[in-house]
């Protein structure tokens, strides 16, 4: 376990050198002078203009201005936005729990509904509901979800009227963001409205995150289908059978709980496409998360920001990839095994 | 005349036949393949099938609505947009711009990834471990993110897109073909024909290569889906195509504003690149389990 | 799509038992939320870049800063361009126009917030700091934001202004380097907000300069409580108003890019107001409709300018040759949806001295094959379009008409290629001149014609590039230039008309359309006017309770 925990760690280094590091040169290739590029518009010749020069060691070696940038980095300090010169790394967590809240959600939808899909799919191998698990999947992992996405508010929003169009809550409410998750700040507001805003929030979840599972969801009951289905023709199983335990209890219990081991990986590699998906969600539902704000820094060209955004995204992927493989060896007792 | 058969006379099929057959059984992947020839006939006679050009604009017949609803014209089939051009004939060559932007694109993440793929194959140590580690980082960014900081870096525009794309599916080359070639390098043939004093480019192309042929053919399958996609959201995205370009993305993100009065104008360029995709996800699984199928259901 | 059936099933039954409980928790507490009834939400277009109204250049900007947070000395009349009192009580004019006294109020207060708690009323020193944070580079508040002040130079105020002298605590005198007619219509500009000096004060001492322009303390109806980019900005009614407290408690800008999200935002009841409808929207409200369109006409101008630098379109015949070869109706059908005046000057015919007797140039591809046959372009050339990325209020879609354009074109034997950029690129490359044709659009600031034509089309504009056509005509240029100094109204008038017919001949512009500002309002939403010079006030807004059918949040 250690081995592994030190193997991950060492990775976990050696990406985060590599994204500085290509980021670093990245920055080079942009087009544009670097101190207007990093604190907006100062008018060269001008005092201000001057210390930024400094601050960014323009004058020194390519290198040198590498281990500043990683040394601001290290120490929280990804600049400040030329738009709202607001810190970026506040700007960041200002938008991130909004995406968290919303991938959660999404990811929740897609575990529940593509795990039961799954399971009743292998259960029922080759029947309709196995087909029909099979084509809904298959057209839903083909899913161009900004389309979908717009398909639902049609629907759902503006024909139905029953889910809100866009945001996170109604304007009505006035919450004070204390964690930056609407689900457990309108609690945390309470008595101000009693639950009427947590409900509120509630509803706005509702359509995003489903556009948001649309795709997970597929590839989890693809999954799920096919290990469960391996898993239900192997020996303990047959054998649990033959002892009378019941249908119910082998599906559920048995069977699912090893079926769901391969799960835990394809989770993790669904942590960028989820992020991918929540770029594009957020645009359309107008959810203030980091997808939505890394799209319009990129249209107001607010380097510091992109900058700032993609290092942390990557960061917080390297992160959840070297917390599922820990997982992983942790669950599964065949990496527990010493070689 | 007596035969004396001493040897069970079952022909071993040839791979192609195998393979031939092993896909036609699958129902998905030949309506798949049905729907796909349809779109490709459709964009290389686009010319010759769409009633107009694309660009065309009936300033009388702003917004017709499709020829099966009542308000409909059979002149146009699936209606006009908000300028009065014919949205059929802009799908019909949008599917030239989706099938042969993606098909640019995963040509160019496919030579770059079998040729970094066989690199750190072959190769042991430093190399190895920077292509990986650089593979890594990319596939950390979410590929949607990445290909829009890339178009930040270079400048909005169809042929950045196609870099941007590009550049995002090259990791799943590289890792499949390396992964490939560490298993195929233990194998007995590769072993003779090392013996025999192949160097390692000659190994590569004549041994290894057809053999991992089939998980590459699978790859690109994959990859063509992700690109029709990712092409079309940065189109969405207003960082792709430029309009009047009638790529299906950027008529939909220009299509948006009409979703309450001319619905149509977005419902059906949804309609294509999902049908698009789902038809080549069916030929990729099909080809999948017919090539390996041991992997198969 | 068989499951895609049985997961909406899931879905609308999942959605229907929450939006019961949702309305379950509605109808208990509806009466315990007084926000309900007091809270008006506008869903605007963008994020303001800062709340700074010294700096700032966008429209987005002003509404969220100037609009709502500040005063100024004077202001225009609601629905007019006539100045009226606002801070300053009353002014005189001395000195052949070079000396401006005004009289201050005594009774104005200043917001407060968790840094600042003011401790005086407004005075000569709030207006002294004002005015010098922008003139004078050495003021400590000068270089808080990094901003150039825009307005304040491109209004020539810096070399305008000679001196603020302090009569008395309310008494300010400006004197002017020389007479400028309309100095008094840009005092009602929003960058001549007023902000306090004792507010600057604290944050200096507590090192805290940068708070100046995220966390305004000014003298408006609205004060600031929240803002998150790209999402929300909250104000609530300012207790102690000097015209007393507003009628809506609290006021939210709910952040809207999208125009499509913006207008579904209001049929769903989500906004009680919008900002710039597409002309399409406006066609799609009918009469039973809660949503109510309000109107007034622009003080703007939508045009595409040909850079008289470049050839071909240096040469006057080629440029009259595209003025007759666009189908501008076509355009405002299509555009505009026939919400829009077809232009013929560079003025809106709102605007006083506008010369109704310019001719347009007809519509005839014919004449226009002649005129450049005569030219020398018989076998035509080719041209960029430039067609700004964003919807404006002057031009809803500038690539669409950007592609009508190109159809035209097509016709006499010139090809067109669009080209555009991502906002901030595009407005730079236009500004240095990069482009050969752009289409362009121009709102006013303030009611006075020489901000249109001084602006856009006088030769000292081609140097910060505002003059996109980097046309510079002296004829045209010395009489606007004498019209500056002339304080006659009429005999400016007569100076600005014969400049238009000037402007014609030389056809440096196709004028294409000029605009109606629209809103869509809720009819909760009651005394809700747009301001001829664009923009939006929520001062003297009165709400209605909210109805039953909008409880659906």
């Amino acid at each position: 376990m250690i081995k592994i925990l030190l193997k991950q760690l060492t990775i976990l280094i050696l990406s985060f050198t590599g994204i500085t590091i290509i980021f670093f040169s990245l920055a080079q290739l942009v087009p544009g002078d670097p101190v207007i590029l990093h604190y907006g518009n100062l008018t060269p010749g001008t005092e201000q203009y001057e210390n930024a020069y400094q601050e960014l060691g323009l004058d020194e070696s390519l290198v040198r201005q590498y281990l500043i940038f990683i040394k601001d980095v290290l120490q929280g300090d990804l600049g400040r936005s030329t738009v709202t010169n607001h810190s970026v790394l506040e700007e960041f967590f200002t938008f991130f729990p909004a995406t968290i809240e919303l991938s959660l959600f999404a990811i929740l939808i897609a575990l529940v509904f593509g795990v039961g899909a799954g399971v009743l799919a292998a259960v029922n191998k080759n029947t309709w509901i196995d087909n029909l698990v099979i084509s809904s999947s298959l057209i839903g992992y083909s899913m161009p979800i900004f389309w979908w996405g717009m398909l639902l508010i049609l629907l759902f929003s503006l024909n139905l009227g029953l889910t809100p169009v866009a945001g996170r809550i109604s304007f009505v409410f006035d919450i004070e963001p204390v964690t930056g998750f609407m689900l457990i700040d309108t609690l945390l507001a309470y008595p101000k409205y009693e639950f009427a805003a947590f409900y509120d929030a509630l509803l706005h979840l509702i359509l995003p995150s489903v556009v948001l599972a649309t795709v997970p969801l597929a590839v989890i009951a693809r999954m799920t289908r096919s290990a469960m289905i391996e898993v239900l023709s192997a020996d303990y199983i047959l054998t649990a059978k033959a002892k009378g335990v019941s249908n119910f209890k082998i599906i559920w219990v048995h069977a699912l709980r090893n079926a769901l081991i391969p799960l835990v990986t394809v989770l993790g590699l669904q942590s960028s496409v989820l992020l991918t998906g929540a770029i594009l969600t957020e645009t359309i539902f107008a959810w203030p998360g980091v997808g939505k704000w890394m799209v319009e820094a990129i249209f107001r060209r607010d380097y510091p920001s992109i900058q700032g955004g993609v290092l942390l995204i990557a960061v917080f992927v390297i992160l959840i990839n070297a917390t599922v493989d820990l997982l992983y060896a942790a669950i599964n007792p065949r990496m527990r095994r010493p070689e | 005349m007596i035969e004396v058969k001493i040897y069970k006379d079952i022909p071993i099929p040839g791979r192609w036949r195998q393979f031939n057959r092993q896909f036609r059984q699958h129902k998905g992947a030949m309506l798949g393949l049905f729907f796909l020839l349809i779109i490709l006939i459709a964009s290389v006679f686009a010319p010759i099938i769409a009633p107009y050009d694309p660009a065309e604009q009936f300033p009388e017949f702003l917004r017709k609505p499709p020829a099966w609803t009542d308000d409909g014209n059979r002149e146009f089939i699936f209606g006009t947009d908000d300028l009065g051009r014919d949205v059929f004939s802009r799908i019909i060559y949008g599917s030239q711009l989706s099938l042969g932007l993606s098909a640019v694109v995963v040509f160019i993440a496919a030579i770059f990834g079998i040729l970094l793929g066989a690199i750190a194959g072959l190769s042991r140590g430093f190399i190895e471990f920077s292509i990986l580690r650089l593979m890594d980082i990319i596939l950390a960014v979410p590929s949607l993110l990445l290909a829009i900081v890339i178009i930040a870096i270079i400048g909005p525009g169809l042929p950045n897109a196609i870099y941007a794309v590009a550049i995002v599916l090259i990791p799943h080359f590289v890792r499949i073909v390396r992964a490939s070639i560490k298993e195929e390098m233990n194998k007995d043939y590769v072993v003779a024909a090392r013996l025999d004093g192949a160097n390692k480019a000659r190994l590569f192309t004549h041994s290894i290569l057809p053999n991992i042929l089939p998980p590459l053919i699978v790859q690109v399958s994959l990859a063509f889906s992700t690109a029709i996609i990712d092409i079309a959201a940065l189109g969405f995205l207003g960082l792709g195509a430029q309009p009047p370009n009638p790529e299906w993305g950027t008529i939909l993100s220009q299509s948006r504003d009409y979703i309450q009065l001319a619905p149509w104008t977005v419902t059906i360029p949804g309609v294509a690149i999902l049908i698009t995709v789902l038809s080549i996800n069916l030929v990729g699984d099909g080809l999948r389990d017919a090539l390996d199928p041991k992997d198969g259901s | 799509m068989l499951l895609t059936g049985k997961v909406k099933y899931i879905l609308s039954t999942t959605t229907l038992v929450l939006a019961q409980l949702l309305l379950a928790g509605c109808d208990q507490n509806a009466m315990n939320v007084d926000a309900f009834d007091t809270t008006l939400v506008y869903c605007s277009e963008g994020s303001p870049d800062s709340f700074d109204p010294h700096t700032v250049t966008i429209g987005v900007a002003f509404d969220a800063s100037a609009r709502q947070v500040y005063n100024r000395l004077v202001e225009f009349k609601r629905g007019t361009t006539e100045i009226t009192p606002s801070l300053a009580k009353r002014w005189k004019i001395r000195n052949n126009g070079t000396v401006y006294r005004f009289y201050l109020r005594e009774d104005v207060q200043f917001h407060s917030n968790e840094f600042f708690q003011p401790t005086r009323n407004f005075n000569a020193d709030d207006v002294i700091f004002s005015f010098m944070r922008q003139k004078e580079k050495s003021h400590p508040f000068h270089s808080v934001g990094n901003r150039d002040y825009s307005y304040f130079n491109f209004q020539g105020l810096n070399t305008l202004i000679k001196s603020i002298k302090k009569i008395d605590q309310h008494t300010i005198e400006f004197e002017l380097e020389r007479p400028f007619s309309p100095f008094i219509s840009v005092l009602a500009m929003e960058f001549t907000s007023i902000m306090s000096a004792e507010y600057a004060n604290v944050l200096e001492q507590t090192d805290r300069k940068n708070y100046i322009i995220q966390y305004p303390i000014g003298t408006g109806p609205f004060q600031l409580v929240r803002y998150q980019v790209d999402a929300f900005i909250r104000y609530k009614a300012f207790e102690h108003y000097w015209r007393g407290k507003e009628p809506i408690e609290h006021l939210v800008f709910a952040i809207t890019p999208d125009p499509s999200l913006r207008f579904a935002r209001v049929t769903a009841g989500e906004c009680d107001v919008m900002s710039n409808p597409l002309p399409i929207h406006l066609k799609a409200l009918d009469e039973e409709s809660s949503l109510k369109i309000v109107t007034e006409r622009g003080l703007n101008i939508a045009y595409w300018a040909f850079n008289t630098r470049k050839p071909p379109l240096d040469n006057r015949r080629v440029r009259q040759a595209l003025n007759h070869a666009i189908n501008r109706d076509a355009i405002l059908e299509a555009v505009y949806y026939g919400s829009a005046l077809k232009a013929k000057n560079p003025i809106p015919p709102g605007m006083w001295s506008y010369n109704d007797e310019v001719k347009y140039y007809e519509y005839n591809p014919q004449l226009a094959r002649n005129l450049l046959f005569s030219a020398g372009f018989e076998d035509g050339f080719e041209i960029d379009i430039w067609a700004f990325p964003e919807q404006r209020s002057y031009n809803p879609n500038a690539i669409k008409t950007a592609e009508l354009i190109q159809q035209d074109l097509k016709e006499v034997g010139v090809k067109a290629n669009i080209i555009t950029y991502e906002v901030g690129t595009f407005l730079q490359k236009v500004k240095s001149g990069e482009h050969i044709t752009s289409l362009q659009g121009w709102i006013a600031d303030n009611g006075d014609p020489d901000n249109f034509f001084n602006s856009l089309l006088s030769c000292e504009a081609t140097i910060p590039g505002q003059n996109s056509a980097f046309w510079c005509n002296e004829e045209f240029d010395a009489i606007i230039k004498d019209a500056q100094v002339i304080s006659n109204r009429a005999r400016r008038a007569k100076l600005y008309q014969r400049a238009q017919q000037i402007f014609k001949r030389e056809a440096p512009w196709l004028t294409i359309a000029h605009t109606q500002q629209n809103l869509i309002v809720n009819d909760r939403v009651k005394n809700l006017t747009i301001p001829l010079t664009g923009g939006i006030f929520f001062s003297g807004v009165k709400l209605e309770p909210r109805r039953e059918s909008d409880m659906r949040l």
